[in-house]
């Protein structure tokens, strides 16, 4: 059911882990970025998650100011992409 | 032209439920065990951040990512006794920073009680203007306790902390208000990330540059200078620009004040 993964996307995706870490937040968005615009890279999400544990400041509720931004720009990436991988791969 | 496109992934709403159910069980466990999730992630973090942060060291003090020209002039001079000398100032050298820094804090532990705790994380790595110190509760680090840097300005305020690690939300994160007084003027500053704060002060207030800037509600310790005001000739306002006197994302410890 899943495809087997790449060295591409496993670097890439390391590169964004790492980041998350010791990098700016900005260099894990921009490997978010590229790994989703090239795959449907599930981890993306966790990575997203990963960010926001670590570094939110506040327990998630429904208020604007209290929401999981990494989280939800992941899902945005990974689902918001779809049409413009199915465009680019096909 | 071959066709890249996966063909055997799960439907997209069903994937789209099921990132749902998952990131919504993780954060609704850690909202009702009151950031156990986020204690215990930290707390690994916290291990692999030291790793880096010792590994980053080495390399540095090493001179690995000089030039290359610096290397071959470097090696030269590093030749035999002298290499061994050299070596020996450097790590001196950087073992003096490291006690100027911690006897600035010691100053600061004669005014206030505190303990001094190691950055793990870096500012510029979170989004939230957030970062990490090698202290939690069992230092006697609490919720509410103010972060200084080694020469006594506010840095921020701890806001999350696991048994030995803290989360620190900066004082000026990105669009974090905050009360600030300068000359007896108060005002209103919006944080922009990176230790630099915004305000708008009305055009006759007397802010100048280089004025230190209070948080009164922290018992008017100070948050920052004053580092440039600009004024349109159109405008009611003045723009005032504060930054913090040290640059943040190379800080290596900071001082705890401990309820």
């Amino acid at each position: 059911m899943w495809s087997r993964p790449n060295t591409a996307r496993v670097l890439l995706a390391l590169a964004a882990l790492v980041s998350v870490f010791v990098g700016p937040w900005w260099a894990t968005l921009i490997l978010a970025i590229a790994l989703t615009l090239r795959y449907r890279a599930w981890e993306v999400i966790g990575i997203g998650l990963l960010m926001d544990i670590l570094f939110m400041p506040f327990p998630v509720s429904l208020s604007f100011g209290a929401l999981p931004w990494g989280t939800i720009i992941a899902a945005v990436l990974l689902f918001g992409l779809e049409p413009l991988r199915r465009q680019l791969l096909t | 032209m071959k066709n890249l496109y996966p063909q055997n992934e799960p439907p997209l709403f069903a994937a789209f439920i099921a990132v749902l159910i998952v990131a919504g069980s993780i954060f609704g466990i850690d909202r009702l065990s009151g950031g156990v999730v986020r204690g215990y992630a930290r707390e690994g973090g916290g291990a692999f951040w030291a790793l880096a942060n010792g590994a980053t060291a080495l390399v540095t003090e090493s001179g690995a990512l000089s030039g290359r020209r610096a290397l071959e002039e470097e090696n030269a001079a590093l030749e035999g006794e002298i290499a061994r000398r050299d070596e020996s100032l450097t790590r001196f050298e950087a073992l003096e920073d490291e006690n100027a820094a911690l006897r600035e804090m010691a100053n600061l532990a004669a005014n206030d009680p505190g303990i001094a705790a190691s950055v793990l994380s870096s500012l510029w790595s979170s989004p939230y203007g957030t970062f990490s110190i090698g202290v939690g509760s069992e230092e006697g680090v609490d919720e509410g306790s103010v972060v200084l840097t080694p020469g006594g300005f506010v840095l921020g305020i701890v806001t999350d902390v696991a048994a030995h690690t803290s989360l620190v939300e900066a004082l000026f994160a990105p669009g974090n208000e905050v009360e600030l007084t300068t000359n007896d003027i108060a005002f209103t500053a919006e944080g922009q990330g990176g230790g630099n704060a915004r305000a708008r002060v009305p055009r006759d207030a007397a802010v100048e540059a280089r004025a230190v800037v209070l948080v009164p509600e922290l018992a008017s310790r100070p948050a920052g200078v004053v580092g440039a005001v600009e004024s349109a000739s159109s405008s009611a306002f003045t723009s005032v620009y504060i930054h913090l006197p040290v640059n943040v994302s190379v800080l290596r410890y900071v001082y705890v004040v401990t309820p």
